[in-house]
């Protein structure tokens, strides 16, 4: 299956994070990526729903089911395969990077100390 | 339904009907369920006096722009409004930019000491030196440049910076304009060129929200292209005013825009089916401000009895006018008629055993 190399949205990042372990509704995603990013990432109601539009439309994400609480429609996600490789792919592309990064901080000395030009 | 739910469905009509129809009812509950609170006199409060918040406006705005004007993977009717809005913020930033090589042709003659008629070096010799308004309208000249230069190259967080601080411009010459008006020194008709300009200025600057994350980088050869015509070309009338006396000339810049935009559509109604769908949208949606700054301009010259130019600008002008209205309702006609239809909802489909 053909994975796209190009790299998630960050916000699109957490969503499918969100999704990882369980199915969740609207809400419960944007309660999981508020944990997940330690509240740095606090996604709009307008947001999540132009990010899970694109998942769905992209075939990352699909609806698993619809529940109805206090009256109000509910409609949970899930991950697809698709979505897990995704996912998998976007972890492994970051990891590098921060392996890159690792390796180049930790070579770095202050320019009194001298280096290459 | 409470007043907050209503103010909340009343924000999303921002967004097409297709996808409303798919996502109104989940968005208002995930919304709803994000300002739920616990405490029985706040929830109460909400429900009758709450408001979304400013940043919960600005996602569902944003949503909006994205899906209206849509960009790589959007339906063809959101993509062609995605790309027609794209050109007429393209174009309208790249005439702001003319404005500054026609301005530095003409002084760039001047100090040149090339050739003038003597009733120009006359005119010239009288006139004061330029003023700080001469001098920020060529600063807000490169401004615009630069803002067009950017979007071209793909840098559009910069070029919204730089088409803002254009704006800025703007701003401060239509409330001098206001001022001088209010202190009794100019009629009120001197409000009409300035606040013009800052119309078209804030509409160019707002369309720069169609260049997304989804929206297709700008084709750099064809825009630097017109950019390098578009500076030659203006010099011409730059220096053509000059060689002329004052009241002679019929080149006034309402009028360049107008000739521009009608030969752009006698070219497009002349074989629609070989012009993009968007390009073609695009001529309409600009025959607005290009006939906004020709009956401003007119009435202008009204207001000051034709003082500063001849008969024929004016008259030219009402043909010119007259002209782009006659050629923008068959333009118009054709381009609605080319446009595809608005999609059909399509709910995302739900596996029916998991449903409770």
């Amino acid at each position: 299956m053909e994975v796209s190399t190009r790299g998630v949205t960050e916000p699109a990042f957490f969503v499918l994070t969100a999704l990882a372990d369980a199915p969740r509704h609207g809400y419960g995603i944007l309660q999981e990526v508020g944990e997940l990013s330690e509240g740095r990432v606090r996604l709009k109601v307008g947001t999540l729903y132009g990010v899970l539009e694109r998942l769905v439309g992209e075939g990352l994400v699909e609806p698993d089911r619809e529940e109805i609480h206090q009256g109000r429609l509910r409609r949970y996600y899930r991950l697809t395969e698709r979505g897990s490789d995704s996912l998998a792919a976007d972890i492994e592309r970051q990891s590098a990077n921060v392996r890159a990064a690792s390796v180049r901080l930790h070579a770095w000395r202050p320019a009194t100390a001298g280096g290459t030009a | 339904m409470s007043v907050l739910e209503g103010r909340y469905r009343g924000v999303l009509r921002l967004l097409p009907a297709s996808y409303r129809d798919v996502w109104e009812e989940e968005m208002v509950a995930t919304f709803l369920d994000s300002v739920a609170t616990d405490d029985v006199d706040e929830a109460e409060y909400l429900d009758e006096f709450g408001r979304p918040s400013w940043s919960e406006v600005g996602s569902v705005v944003t949503l909006a722009i994205q899906l209206r004007l849509g960009g790589h993977d959007a339906p063809p009717r959101a993509f062609v409004w995605g790309e027609a809005v794209r050109t007429v913020g393209l174009v309208g930033l790249l005439t702001f930019a003319l404005a500054l090589p026609m301005d530095l042709a003409q002084l760039l003659w001047i100090a040149g000491g090339l050739p003038l008629p003597a009733a120009t070096r006359e005119a010239l010799a009288g006139s004061p030196p330029p003023d700080l308004w001469a001098t920020a309208w060529i600063a807000a000249g490169a401004l615009w440049l630069v803002a067009y230069l950017l979007l071209v190259m793909d840098r559009r967080r910069a070029s919204l910076l730089l088409a803002l601080l254009g704006l800025g411009f703007a701003v401060g010459q239509a409330t001098v304009a206001s001022a001088e008006l209010a202190a009794g020194r100019a009629p009120a008709t001197s409000l009409l060129t300035p606040w013009i300009l800052l119309l078209i200025s804030v509409v160019v600057v707002m369309t720069l929200a169609a260049f997304h994350r989804q929206a297709p980088p700008v084709r750099r050869r064809p825009w630097l292209l017109a950019l390098a015509v578009g500076a030659v070309l203006s010099c011409v009338p730059g220096v053509l005013v000059l060689m002329q006396p004052i009241d002679m000339s019929v080149l006034d810049w309402p009028g360049l825009l107008c000739v521009g935009w009608i030969v752009a559509a006698l070219v497009h109604l002349a074989d629609p089916a070989r012009r993009a769908a968007s390009a073609s949208l695009a001529l309409v949606l600009l025959c607005a401000p290009v006939l906004l700054s020709r009956i401003g301009s007119l009435l202008e010259y009204l207001a000051t009895g034709y003082q500063s130019v001849a008969p024929l600008t004016v008259s030219l002008g009402i043909v010119e006018a007259v002209v782009v209205l006659a050629l923008a309702i068959p333009l118009a006609v054709q381009t609605m008629r080319r446009l595809p239809r608005p999609p059909v909802a399509a709910v995302p489909p739900v596996p029916t055993q998991g449903r409770r």
